[in-house]
């Protein structure tokens, strides 16, 4: 909300403290002012008297203006069309400074070989927004209308020496949509004084209109009569606080509309008396209509939930929103009807958001307004307008009941931690005009009607600590019984995964929860997902139920930033069967060990993911055994068939891992990407294995390489599982060295070289004790599986 | 003829320049055949007299050449052991195994410090959904169908009554329950909100949440500034200031907005500060008796303090990070800038 210095001064004093200070003390007392600026600005502007014009002789828009300033007589080349002999004007003479100029300092400058000495100003020179001006004046210079003393400050003498103070307002503060909220608010801050401001009128209600409100979102209405008014340009003091209040003036009846409701907060509704077809106005809900032109030339469909006003059987407005066409006052309008209202905010908000109509007066109903201040506003319009109301009638749908609040000095110092006399919290809400009785330790507070938002005991407190400040708030620890609440399993799995799989030269990354179906389908399983109903656009409207959609989109990210070599990770909730999990997924692309001078490159594949995930799920105590892995179904959707595996723990799948399907990799133009999704909210709920001293061989292991001949189909757990149960007491370790697939091979076969450990711990093993394990390995591969030894 | 032998070998002994050589002189000394075993050897044909002085004089020759030899034995390994060092000289500016390096992500970093933190103050740490119920995110955190705050922030909707919360607040409110009617509270809420939000440099429609709630007898707001104090002081540097500004959240009663000095210009002002000295870090305040009662404890017996911050807000302040879109996008030459411990 803009404010302007000027007016608000006009509603307290302020003892000279200027608007950057004002705004520093508002912004500490909870009120936030966002910026500080000058309506107006230039240096050394002053008021000029065109004595002479004539056209430029090298130039067809230019035009030569012998332009008086009292100290001097300037000859100034003016380009805008509306100048002329015979005006008063904004001189800016050689030196002068404009921030908003084409050209920021005036200079003496020859123009088509005519000296100009200065410049004649537009509004927009001196820095009022385009915005609020009219064609002409957006066009041309600003033509001064009236006596001026030539030579006489220019911003001063207009009016333009105000300042726009810009606040941010929070929900609860929406009294503050007034000027004069805002100027007992300052009055309490400053403990200043609040102005004499006549804020009630003469309401005989005798009126020739009949009220009748239906309808409870319609608190309080009431009609004020003016007639015979002269349509005419508003003053241009009256132009200058528009500005500054950021409204664009068009003519007296408006403008004093507007300038009534942002200084009392209650918006006014202005019909054309002469426009209105019938003596009774009813306030209702219920109608349908889906072509009610209003004021702005727009067709808006009216519902039953919407609160309407009616003259006679005619819509004219729809309440606190927008008046109707056919009723609304114009340049040639005499007579007027003034509406002055309280509306429920919720009604008035709920159909400014569907119509998404929020103008300044829809906008101040859709907050809780000053719900007993009606002849406020009017009795402004009486000031400005410069005349009485002839009639009025208003009627209220419930009275007020002021409501009381009660407060202890104790619980004053409790809520707050420190010490506070009683005396000064009393003072403090008679200061922001409360009224306060005083019993004992304790105080009953009656807050001024405006206050809507003090209601409880503790509204009390906040309004005595932010007036006395937060500045001597002392700073103490709370003293609590200890309370014993470790990290739940789920918290250190995934505070452990993060460590762990850091410290295995993975990057952690963070994507979005919203994604969109064509990505999310890609990695689904059932494809169902938890669906917005008000999306913010279409990439982000679902919730996903994986995370590798995600995972995918960052590496093609990364990859568009030729960053080849990708080792990632996430850990994030998803939605899936009808609950919220906790996913893990990894993501590899590229090299894991990059080769030099040193050593080989190691590039990701599906055995280095298989030692990530293994080494990983090692080290938080789960073990091959317990855990397993499955062959994938040959038709799976999004990982490819033959290079992935199922990892299984009780008989469920908590995961997959693997190369995706080729026909992903194709549509994202990736190669060799590897994924991982592991469901760790299965994981946490499974204890892992505490590891117990096993003892120390002193004996050494003897090793004995085999390089062995196996026919195709037959996969190394197999291989493993069988040379292991051949002596399960005598063989501790098989270490697979080679794989050979070649043409000399017998056909569908290949070659494995295996190392075995054998020794039993308590003796050394002989020679002959040592061949019997070697045979009975080669025997059992042979009977079982039909492995030979290479010749 | 003793001395004679002694000079001789002690010459070829201190000539050895390898270990090689010198064990030659071993031999040609020490060996079956060498000159000193052959002394005693010598001596069968000697009187017992004789033999004795003999003996003797050969013995401590013996065990002096011994000596030397063992001297120069260790003089030549040392040599050699020297000389190999020096052949065996490897370039140490040559790059090393270019292992991947992890790192945890900047809000990863950022949450976890702010947690230990509280840990060490012992608050308990917990986690709830993302996807919750419109009356736990709005309605006993005293946000009624109705409230103005509701445009504040505007929210994601799965249908009337199921949303995606706002803030980590929900989880609050279970815990009250949780623990009331007389149970005290000290908990913070660390996870992912979401607010219907464009993006762009400093909104995020995700971002992330750490909120805090203590509730006894007498947890004052006094209380609230000393805890928020120190937190300061661990996040930013021990010389950090903070100060409260009053503000408005449905919530709480009194409200703040909580400043720090800044750590850039230490208060002088900068562009970080936008020239004031302050940063706005996050808003606390009284937990509303609305709040209390909707959870199930008496307000009139029970009331404490609440804050709520935005991990990313942090992690900007901290880093000097400038755009909150960097922590979603995940480029790795971000991501890996914040590998570091502390
Ligand atoms: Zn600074």
């Amino acid at each position: 909300m803009n404010v302007s210095y000027k007016l608000l001064n006009k509603y307290v004093e302020l003892n000279n403290i200027d608007p950057y200070e004002l705004g520093d003390i508002l912004t500490n007392a909870g009120l936030e002012v966002e910026s500080v600026r000058p309506l107006a600005q230039g240096s050394d502007l002053v008021i000029g008297y065109v004595e002479e014009s004539y056209p430029h002789p090298n130039s067809d828009h230019l035009t030569v203006c012998i332009t008086n300033v009292k100290s001097e007589t300037l000859q100034i080349c003016c380009g805008a069309p509306n100048v002329g002999q015979g005006q008063y004007v904004i001189v800016a003479k050689p030196g002068c400074k404009l921030d908003y100029a084409k050209v920021p300092v005036i200079k003496k400058v020859m123009l088509g070989g005519v000296e100009s000495n200065g410049m004649i100003c537009s509004l927009t020179e001196i820095g009022i927004p385009t915005k609020y001006q009219t064609k002409e004046q957006m066009d041309g210079i600003e033509v001064l209308e009236g006596d001026f003393q030539i030579g006489d400050e220019a911003l001063t003498t207009l009016g333009y020496d105000d300042y726009i103070l810009d606040l941010s307002l929070t929900p609860n503060r929406s009294d503050i949509y007034s000027i004069y909220a805002l100027a007992i608010e300052v009055a309490g801050l400053l403990n200043t004084k609040l102005k004499d401001v006549n804020m009630s009128v003469v309401n005989d209600n005798k009126s020739k209109y009949k009220v009748n409100i239906e309808h409870k979102d319609c608190l309080s209405y009431g009609l004020f009569e003016f007639n015979d008014l002269v349509s005419q340009d508003s003053s241009f003091k009256t132009k200058n606080i528009l500005f500054a209040l950021g409204f664009k003036p068009r003519f007296n009846i408006v403008d004093d509309g507007n300038l009534a409701m942002v200084i009392s907060g209650n918006p006014v509704h202005t019909f054309d008396a002469d426009k209105l077809k019938s003596d009774t106005f009813s306030i209702r809900k219920g109608i349908e209509k889906d072509d009610f032109i209003a004021l702005d030339d727009n067709k808006y469909h009216i519902m039953k939930d919407d609160l309407v006003i009616m003259n006679g059987d005619e819509i004219v407005a729809i309440a606190g929103v927008i008046g109707s066409k056919s009723s609304c006052i114009d340049e040639n309008t005499k007579n007027i009807v003034v509406e002055s209202a309280v509306f429920s905010h919720v009604s008035i908000r709920n159909t400014a958001r569907r119509l998404d109509l929020f103008s300044e007066a829809s906008t101040r109903y859709s907050k809780i307004v000053n719900k007993y201040t009606t002849e406020f506003p009017i009795a402004l319009l009486e000031e400005y307008l410069g005349k009485k109301h002839d009639g009025s009638i208003e009627v209220n749908y419930e009275n007020y009941q002021p409501l009381a609040v009660k407060v202890s000095h104790q619980k004053i110092e409790k809520v707050l931690g420190m010490k506070i006399a009683f005396e000064e919290c009393v003072d403090i809400l008679k200061r922001l005009s409360f009224k306060v009785e005083v019993l004992d330790n304790e105080l009953i507070a009656y807050p001024p009607s405006y206050r809507k938002d003090i209601e409880l005991d503790v509204d009390l407190i906040e309004e005595i600590i932010r007036v006395h400040g937060y500045n001597d708030l002392p700073s103490t620890l709370p003293l609590q019984e200890i309370i014993y609440n470790p990290l739940t399993d789920m918290q250190l799995l995934i505070k452990n995964t993060k460590n762990i799989l850091s410290n295995s030269g993975l990057n952690e990354i963070i994507t979005y929860q919203l994604s969109n179906k064509d990505k999310l389908d890609y990695f689904s399983t059932n494809k169902v997902y938890k669906e917005l109903i008000n999306p913010l656009n279409n990439e982000r409207m679902l919730y996903r139920d994986n995370l590798l959609a995600n995972m995918l989109e960052t590496i093609d990210f990364n990859k568009s930033y030729q960053i080849k070599d990708q080792c990632l990770f996430e850990i994030s909730n998803v939605f899936i069967d009808n609950e919220e999990k906790t996913y893990l997924s990894i993501g590899l692309m590229g090299n894991y060990i990059n080769g030099n001078w040193h050593n080989q490159v190691l590039t990701s594949d599906f055995y280095v993911l298989k030692s990530i995930i293994f080494d990983y799920l090692a080290k938080l105590g789960f073990y091959y055994g317990r855990l397993l892995i499955e062959e994938v179904e040959i038709d799976h959707s999004f990982i490819h068939p033959t290079k992935s595996a199922y990892i299984c723990m009780n008989k469920q799948r908590i995961g997959i891992f693997g190369a995706i399907h080729p026909r992903i990799a194709s549509d994202y133009k990736l190669k060799n990407v590897y994924v991982a999704q592991i469901d760790l909210s299965y994981l946490a709920k499974q204890k892992g294995r505490v590891n117990k001293y096993e003892g120390i061989s002193l004996i050494p292991n003897i090793y004995r390489d085999l390089s062995l001949v196996v026919p195709n189909d037959i996969k190394a757990n197999t291989i493993l599982k069988t040379v292991k149960q051949s002596n399960s007491k005598l063989i501790n370790e098989i270490n697979i060295f080679d794989i050979y697939h070649g043409n000399e091979l017998e056909e569908d076969t290949y070659s494995m070289a295996i190392s075995v450990e054998i020794g039993d711990g308590k003796k050394t093993l002989n020679e002959d004790e040592i061949n019997d394990v070697v045979n009975n390995i080669l025997k059992d591969l042979n009977k079982k599986l039909n492995i030979t030894l290479r010749g | 003829m003793l001395e004679n032998l002694k000079q001789e070998l002690t010459d070829q002994i201190n000539n050895a320049n390898s270990l090689d050589e010198l064990q030659q002189v071993k031999v040609k000394a020490l060996g079956k055949k060498g000159s000193i075993t052959l002394l005693t050897k010598n001596m069968k044909d000697k009187s017992i007299e004789e033999k004795k002085i003999l003996g003797q004089a050969v013995h401590s020759l013996k065990e002096y050449i011994e000596i030397i030899l063992k001297q120069k034995e260790l003089f030549l390994i040392d040599m050699k052991i020297k000389d190999d060092i020096k052949k065996d000289k490897i370039d140490i500016f040559l790059p090393g195994v270019e292992f991947h390096q992890g790192s945890l992500h900047p809000l990863t970093i950022t949450r976890n410090e702010i947690e230990e933190f509280f840990i060490s103050l012992g608050f308990e740490v917990a986690r709830g959904n993302e996807i919750e119920s419109d009356e736990y995110n709005f309605e006993k955190m005293n946000i009624p169908k109705d409230h103005p705050a509701r445009d504040m922030q505007d929210t994601f909707y799965f249908s009337e009554e199921e949303l995606l919360r706002t803030h980590t607040s929900p989880m609050q409110a279970r815990i009250m329950e949780r623990n009331a009617p007389d149970k005290p509270i000290r908990v913070i809420v660390p996870g992912k909100t979401f607010r219907r939000d464009e993006d762009d440099l400093t909104h995020s429609h995700q971002f992330m949440q750490v909120e805090g709630l203590v509730i006894d007898k007498n947890i004052s707001l006094a209380d609230l500034k000393g805890t928020l104090e120190l937190f300061a002081r661990k996040m930013f540097g021990p010389n950090t200031q903070i100060r409260f500004r009053p503000s408005y959240f449905p919530f709480t009663e009194p409200s703040v907005e909580v400043d720090v000095t800044c750590h850039i210009c230490k208060g002088k002002g900068c562009s970080v500060c936008k020239h004031t000295g302050w940063i706005e870090i996050l808003g606390a305040g009284q937990v509303h008796p609305n709040v209390i009662k909707n959870c199930g404890y008496d307000p009139e017996v029970y009331q404490g303090f609440a804050f709520g911050m935005g991990i990313e807000r942090i992690a900007m302040i901290k880093y000097g990070v400038d755009d909150v879109r960097l922590f979603y996008q995940n480029n790795l030459n971000f991501l890996k800038q914040f590998d570091k411990l502390k």
